[in-house]
């Protein structure tokens, strides 16, 4: 057994992205961090315990005892000279009989993104939404509740919330004397088309000093 | 003459509980004015709310009256909003039309400066209020209205509003 004496600092040095499976009896088996204290049990035979997460990586694998033979004449010669650093004992020896590869769990703070991630993908399916920032010129066609003609509105974007599938861009344009400001979410399936038509030069990110200024800032011909 | 720096007043959250105008005394600005923004307008920051008792609305049809200060909102306690209907009081009318100073009248909200949400997640702002007069069975007294008029006023039953209408936002 190889006897490494470790030291505290040792023990957080992670590896980078491959996985390591540990060796079948070798060395420490198996490591458990629990919040800042590091406890190491050393076993000779394969033992089984948790799972423990990482930050850095999303995929685990979990170690197979099968596979740990192939790997540790490559790995023992490097171990015994870098006592120093210690393998990644997160992925734990499990019982005998092989297991699959675990899928990649999902942690708890990446649902959203991954769900507003498919929640786009669905709606590009309807149309492209071009990348919009405030100060363009945008043709927006939207079906109207009674589902006849699409509506066309052309204003300036004053502003973009971005949030995922609930993108908003707040239009301004000027009609029959008076100005309209109408928030659009950009992924909404009723939105047929949107398209940039032209751009301003701006160097804010919300334009909302247009509202004090001319109406001839926004105003725009359609067609 | 100050600059009024509109916030945009997320519609729900930011307006519950806040009946009046959370203004710190401006007067009113004529909107084409083009005047420098500086660091002190920042504070005078306006939260647009609803219609309610005592809000002066631009009349825009061919009725006569000018301009209606509303003295209550039908239908909700805190005020009218776009499409509402509002009982109003005439302040300034044409010398010869169908409606004269003094009148009480009914109108239809047609232009609210506080915006409206629709149900496909889409909002609603125009830049004035306005109302068209109506009578007390929802038919509009005029029979013009000038400017645009939301879709809102479908769900609303005022069709005849809608027709009559130059430009449907």
């Amino acid at each position: 057994m190889a006897s490494s004496s470790l030291l505290p600092h040792s023990l957080l040095s992670l590896p980078t992205a491959s996985s390591r499976f540990p060796k079948s009896s070798l060395t420490i088996s198996s490591i458990s961090f629990s919040l800042n204290q590091v406890s190491i049990t050393r076993t000779g035979s394969v033992a089984f315990q948790p799972l423990v997460r990482r930050g850095r990586e999303s995929t685990f694998g979990i170690a197979r005892a099968g596979e740990t033979g192939e790997e540790t004449p490559a790995e023992t010669g490097g171990d015994e000279s870098t006592t120093e650093t210690v393998e990644e004992e997160s992925s734990v020896a499990v019982a005998v009989e092989e297991k699959p590869p675990k899928k990649p769990i999902v942690k708890l703070n990446e649902i959203i993104g991954i769900l507003n991630k498919k929640a786009i993908e669905e709606a590009e399916t309807i149309k492209v939404v071009p990348d919009i920032k405030p100060g363009d010129i945008v043709e927006i066609k939207k079906e109207k509740a009674n589902r006849r003609r699409l509506a066309l509105y052309k204003g300036i974007v004053i502003s973009k919330s971005s949030s995922g599938v609930h993108t908003t861009i707040r239009i301004r344009y000027m009609t029959s004397g008076t100005a309209v400001e109408i928030v659009f979410p950009v992924y909404s399936p009723k939105i047929k088309e949107i398209k940039v038509v032209s751009h301003r030069d701006v160097r804010r990110a919300k334009l909302y000093y247009l509202r004090e200024k001319l109406p001839r800032f926004y105003t725009f011909k359609k067609k | 003459m100050a600059a009024r720096f509109l916030s945009k007043s997320s519609s729900g959250s930011s307006l519950l509980g806040a009946l009046g105008t959370s203004l710190v005394g401006v007067g009113s600005v004529a909107r084409q004015t083009t005047s420098k923004l500086t660091y002190s307008d920042i504070f005078f920051q306006q939260q647009r709310t609803f219609v309610q008792m005592g809000t002066k609305l631009k009349v825009v049809d061919n009725s006569g009256a000018k301009r209606v200060m509303c003295i209550q909102a039908l239908k909700s306690k805190k005020g009218a909003k776009l499409g509402d209907i509002i009982i109003g009081s005439v302040k300034e009318a044409q010398p010869r039309g169908k409606v004269k100073k003094g009148d009480v009248v009914y109108g239809v909200v047609v232009r609210a400066a506080m915006q409206r949400g629709r149900c496909d997640g889409s909002h609603v702002r125009f830049d004035d209020n306005a109302v068209v007069l109506v009578n007390k069975q929802g038919e509009p007294i005029g029979t013009r209205v000038f400017g645009p008029v939301p879709h809102e006023l479908r769900k609303k039953k005022h069709v005849k509003i809608l027709a009559l209408a130059e430009h449907i936002a």
